[in-house]
């Protein structure tokens, strides 16, 4: 189930994009799925196609949050294969929405040059919740 | 403890950007949100190019470095989409048919 048995494994992968001094205090695996209005018609027509489609067209990512910023790669394949980066300075955070429920932590960050919405499944990787409820509580204000 | 208790007054950065902080484009220092050397925002996404691996910003299309051009995933994943569906019916009109 997990993505990754080592959390080690995705906080590694943040290394090259690191700042000078910068240290990585939580980071979380997540995924962005495609809208349940392209999912349940695809389903809908055929059961297994649909499957193979919405794992094509979903998303990953590795989010990470240091003293300075919030870092997003997202990835393709075990080996964190990073397609691009995206950070939003701490000092100056857009707007933020993010919640944690029984499964999920979601985070959305509204930002109209580079919007973000991803949910962070508990079983991500080892301590995927206690990171994605740490890095909600840091980009909303709320206590962890 | 929480991150915001880690977080001492003294270790939240007042400026735009901290100092050492390099631009992911041309590693040029780069203090401020734009590049005093090669003039693109520092913070816009960007994507490694597969050739180089230089970082290049998401919103060009050719590599900066090298002149890779950048080509989406959606190439090759909507045909193979479509062409699922497609063998999807095939096979079930077939099964029909033998039926």
């Amino acid at each position: 189930m997990a993505r990754f048995k080592d959390p080690n494994v995705p906080a590694a992968a943040f290394q090259p994009y690191l700042e000078p001094g910068e240290q990585l205090r939580h980071w979380a695996y997540g995924v962005k799925q495609p809208s349940m209005l392209l999912i349940v018609p695809l389903f809908f027509l055929a059961i297994l196609p649909g499957a193979i489609a919405v794992a094509l067209l979903t998303k990953e990512y590795i989010v990470g949050l240091t003293d300075r910023r919030f870092i997003v790669l997202r990835f393709k394949g075990k080996s964190i294969n990073v397609q691009e980066v995206l950070e939003y300075p701490l000092n100056n955070l857009p707007p933020v929405k993010a919640s944690t429920g029984g499964l999920f932590t979601h985070i959305n960050i509204s930002d109209p040059a580079k919007p973000f919405v991803a949910k962070f499944h508990r079983m991500g990787m080892p301590g995927n919740r206690e990171h994605g409820m740490a890095i909600e509580a840091a980009l909303t204000g709320k206590a962890a | 403890m929480s991150f915001d208790q880690r977080q001492s007054p003294a270790g939240v950065h007042t400026a735009a950007h901290p100092p050492g902080r390099m631009c992911p484009f041309c590693s040029a220092p780069a203090a401020a949100q734009f590049c005093g050397s090669c003039g693109r925002d520092t913070t816009a996404p960007r994507r490694p190019c597969v050739k180089c691996r230089r970082m290049v910003p998401s919103s060009e299309r050719t590599c900066w470095n090298c002149g890779a051009v950048f080509k989406s995933d959606m190439r090759w994943k909507i045909p193979l989409i479509v062409f699922l569906f497609v063998l999807a019916f095939i096979i079930s009109i077939l099964l029909a048919l033998v039926k």
